[in-house]
């Protein structure tokens, strides 16, 4: 009935980071999971070539804002264009890190036993503070646009290689105190970067009180 | 000189509630002071406009937190009924409520609701600019963490102490005929 190992899990987070439980609990809740599975699949689905889809056997993604990690783990499990060698989990959070070890340490384990060597490595800090070598990675994904100043988004988009898959999602949820940059609909979110994109791939998903909005494309 | 700090943003509160404060303040404090308003519709003299348009609700208190000197901030919804003087000394140390009078009963989630002791209705300070750093740095994990600006200096390591005495209460106790009476939570 219950799942053994994530009630394991649970009972970790509440013993050494109680104050986080919810948090957590949302980061990985059925609309996170939901939002996660769509980009991988669509990511998949995406037909345009992009840096290196062909010459090189293995790509490297980094994941902008990643919270406790659970993309890095759909992508591992899901992402079928490329082997994936590492994911780069950058986050400003102190705990990101050794919450996200304590959600995925069985999963890291079992990935291990399957041969599914991807490396998740995670980097704590600013996004605005992203190495030149981190953002030389193949594929570029940011989930949350709705909660970044535009500007920042664009000086990572003009910091990535000509050629850099890139993916973005943002919602029209503007009653969160943390989303200070929403956009009221696909196409807004769309024109604000078809001057920095080619090879734009849309797509909505209706959540009720809010859609989310993901795009797709390459760094011109 | 001691600046006088409310916040009045979006519509749960309309001008009257600026007006009652600025009176109740001129008949309670007879320390010298300035009243100011912090707002997003300036219209009257007393008004300053928000820095922090990002901003929504009550995080735009830690905005406050910019200004230096003799401050002190009230809440929208209080009602003073006696002098207030006590309030302004003892700037140097940032000062807040105490909660824990009406929150007696609710502390068994204080952990993983990451609840708080700390009533900011008032508060009094000299200079918290690194209390706003530190908030603006991070300012979308505290968003993400705490549903306002009392969870966020309970839960982040802010150094503060509470307001002596017994002069200031909240409606949740039952005594609306205190020095200050908080009416936190009322107006939702």
């Amino acid at each position: 009935m219950f799942d053994i190992n994530t009630i394991e899990i649970i009972k970790k987070i509440i013993k050494d980071y109680p104050t986080r439980l919810l948090d957590v609990l949302n980061s990985i809740g059925e609309r996170q999971q939901i939002s996660k599975d769509w980009l991988v699949e669509n990511l998949n689905n995406y037909k345009h070539s992009f840096r290196n889809k062909i010459k090189k056997d293995n790509v490297s993604i980094v994941l902008l804002c990643s919270w406790y990690g659970l993309l890095a783990y759909k992508l591992i499990e899901k992402f079928k264009i490329k082997k994936i060698d590492r994911i780069y989990c950058v986050d400003f959070d102190p705990l990101s890190k050794r919450i996200s070890q304590k959600l995925f340490r069985k999963v890291d384990n079992e990935n291990l036993k399957n041969g599914l060597l991807t490396q998740v490595r995670h980097l704590e800090r600013d996004i605005k503070e992203v190495d030149e070598k981190v953002l030389e990675s193949e594929i570029i994904i940011n989930t949350s646009c709705e909660h970044l100043n535009q500007q920042t988004i664009y000086d990572i988009i003009d910091r990535t290689q000509r050629g850099t898959l890139i993916v973005l999602q943002s919602n029209n949820y503007h009653k969160i105190p943390e989303h200070i940059n929403t956009v009221n609909n696909l196409n807004e979110f769309v024109s604000q970067y078809q001057s920095r994109l080619i090879n734009i791939d849309m797509f909505e998903k209706d959540f009720l009180e809010y859609k989310r909005f993901m795009i797709i494309g390459i760094k011109r | 000189m001691v600046d006088v700090y409310c916040v009045k943003w979006g519509k749960k509160y309309n001008r009257d509630f600026v007006e009652k404060l600025k009176d109740s303040i001129e008949k309670h404090l007879t320390v010298n002071h300035n009243f100011k308003c912090f707002t997003d519709e300036v219209e009257k003299d007393y008004d300053i406009p928000i820095t922090n348009p990002e901003l929504r609700g009550v995080w735009h208190k830690l905005s406050l937190f910019q200004f230096k000197g003799q401050c002190l901030f009230f809440d929208l919804d209080i009602k003073i009924n006696d002098n207030i003087d006590f309030l302004a000394s003892e700037f140097d140390k940032f000062t807040v409520i105490d909660s824990t009078p009406w929150k007696k009963e609710k502390l068994r989630t204080l952990l993983i609701n990451n609840d708080t002791l700390v009533n900011s209705s008032i508060m009094r300070w000299s200079d918290n600019t690194k209390i706003l750093e530190k908030f603006l740095k991070k300012r979308d994990l505290y968003l993400r963490l705490y549903s306002g600006i009392d969870r966020f200096i309970f839960n982040e390591d802010i150094k503060y102490k509470y307001f002596k005495g017994d002069q200031i209460s909240s409606w949740q106790e039952g005594n609306e005929n205190n020095t200050i009476v908080l009416y936190n939570g009322k107006y939702v």
